[in-house]
């Protein structure tokens, strides 16, 4: 069976208009990733690595100065423009994360009834669902009453996770990494999303808060400068049973673990100049000659991995 | 008020002290904390764990000058905070992008209080390409930094971070902490943070709202 969500080699690249030409931006450069029902997938990285354009290339909300090349698909259909009107809100659905995405001068058993209608629920069960979901975030039917504005911060956002997933999608995003969210609420939302995935759908997370994430996804696909360099099972990352260089060192600054931080920064990523190679081998402790090829993307049992020498233990 | 021995009022008054802090948004609202005391002696680092809406952030503000007690007094080496000038307890929030313009570059936020010395930039690792970019071309991380260097460069006896480093990758966060812990003088720093392993690590003693 294929799963809900494959993404095989998936490039974005923006075009910015220089005062004399024209330039390319790769801010994706070769992004794999799967997602099955059932699972809760996180998506790590640094601020800057394109952990956001990836959401927005699999919900085909791109701005229209990007380019995409490689393949994704939903349940083995091939999202197309065409394809991912008919999917996005019924199928796939965006977690909103931030307050603004809820209206302020409409009740919230509105909002949810007619994120109902958006989600495929048939009219006759529609208000029994919003209610079956505002008892799932622990909210009582007072809530549909009430104004966004009368919501403490936490109940909001339970309302809001609330009209992601009242409707029938099988795919729910989360860019959590969306700053400017209150860090608990931000824990409550993720162990929202991983009941939702043991209810059988499926999740993608993007975030940076590895150490929420090490304990409750499945697994964990981590980014550098735009390119998947590690997929790696959630409990194997937690006990630091990485192979490649920067995710190590990801874990290990940790506070939980040495808190040692890695020296350098990833790359500014402002045009294709990177040259050749492993675009981690300015700061790897490991990197050899052969570094000066770009690694692929290997297949090693428990996952995947982009690097010439990757770590054993 | 009887007279002390200059003993006891040079231990009392070390640091930042707040008392029987209370606060409320107007007469009619609950109050958000009452009774709420604190001491942070120089060069402590003090952790202030609890869970969200307790009022951390408000303390945070009332501590900074950027709202006033409705009871209670905070004293600064046994004087009251100024109300004017530069502030000598500076804050930094969980969101850079909200504290900075984001018409101004790098440089210029950096010069909105007193410029930072080459020695603060190099010490907190401000790379000099970052000072002409506009905020939305840099990293969480290195704008968190700018922010960091524009509150220490007024030379502030305490710096508050509020949730500072949560928006940021692991090891940016960890880079932060590095440079800041290690800063020589470095103000008394009252650090407000969910994250238990993280106060563990960089607090003296942590206090629980
Ligand atoms: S390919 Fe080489 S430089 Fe890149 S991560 Fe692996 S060891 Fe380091």
């Amino acid at each position: 069976m294929s799963p809900l969500l494959s993404v095989d080699h998936v490039s974005v690249r923006f075009r910015s208009a220089g005062w004399w030409r024209q330039r390319w931006v790769t801010v994706l450069a070769d992004v794999s990733l799967s997602v099955a029902r059932g699972e809760m997938v996180a998506l790590i990285g640094a601020s800057g690595a394109g952990k956001s354009v990836l959401a927005q290339a699999v919900l085909g909300v791109l701005p229209s100065t990007a380019a995409v090349s490689g393949v994704i698909q939903f349940e083995g259909t091939v999202l197309t423009p065409p394809v991912l009107a008919r999917l996005r809100g019924r199928r796939i659905a965006l977690v909103p994360q931030t307050l603004t995405h809820l209206d302020p001068v409409r009740r919230i058993g509105p909002q949810l009834v007619a994120a109902a209608r958006r989600g495929g629920v048939p009219a006759d069960l529609r208000v029994a669902a919003v209610r079956t979901e505002l008892a799932r975030y622990g909210l009582g039917e007072a809530v549909a009453r009430q104004h966004p504005h009368t919501l403490s911060g936490g109940m909001a956002r339970r309302a809001l996770a609330a009209m992601a997933t009242v409707g029938q999608a099988d795919l729910l995003l989360a860019d959590e990494a969306t700053t400017g969210l209150d860090p608990e609420a931000t824990l409550h939302a993720l162990h929202l999303l991983r009941g939702l995935a043991d209810d059988g759908r499926g999740v993608l997370v993007i975030t940076h808060d590895l150490a929420t994430v090490l304990r409750l996804a499945d697994r964990v696909v981590v980014l550098y400068a735009g390119q998947t360099v590690e997929e790696v099972a959630g409990s194997a990352l937690a006990q630091g049973a990485v192979r490649h260089p920067y995710s190590h060192a990801l874990w290990q600054a940790l506070p939980s673990q040495s808190f040692q931080p890695l020296a350098g920064h990833p790359p500014a990523g402002d045009g294709d100049g990177e040259g050749d190679g492993c675009r981690f081998r300015p700061r790897c402790a490991a990197a050899g000659p052969d570094c000066a090829t770009a690694p692929p993307l290997r297949r090693v049992e428990e996952g995947w991995v982009r690097c010439h020498r990757p770590r054993s233990w | 008020m009887g007279a002390l021995p200059p003993a006891a009022i040079m231990v009392r008054a070390e640091g930042l002290r707040a008392d029987a802090l209370g606060f409320r948004w107007s007469p009619r609202d609950p109050f958000l904390f009452r009774c709420l005391s604190l001491t942070l002696a120089a060069g402590e680092v003090l952790g202030l764990a609890g869970p969200s809406g307790r009022g951390k952030t408000t303390l945070a503000r009332l501590l900074a000058g950027d709202l006033l007690p409705v009871e209670g007094r905070i004293t600064l080496d046994g004087a009251p905070l100024p109300r004017r000038g530069l502030h000598p307890v500076q804050w930094i929030a969980q969101t850079p992008e909200l504290a900075v313009n984001p018409r101004w570059t790098g440089a210029r936020i950096l010069s909105e209080g007193a410029a930072p010395s080459p020695v603060l930039l190099d010490a907190i690792g401000i790379q000099p390409a970052w000072l002409t970019r506009l905020p939305a071309d840099l990293s969480g991380g290195e704008l968190q930094r700018l922010c960091l260097a524009r509150a220490l460069a007024v030379a502030p006896r305490v710096l508050i971070l509020d949730e500072a480093t949560a928006m940021l990758d692991a090891i940016a966060a960890a880079q932060l902490w590095q440079a800041l812990l290690t800063l020589s003088p470095r103000p008394a720093l009252l650090v407000i943070s969910h994250d238990d392993a993280l106060l563990a690590r960089v607090a003296d003693r942590v206090m629980r709202v």
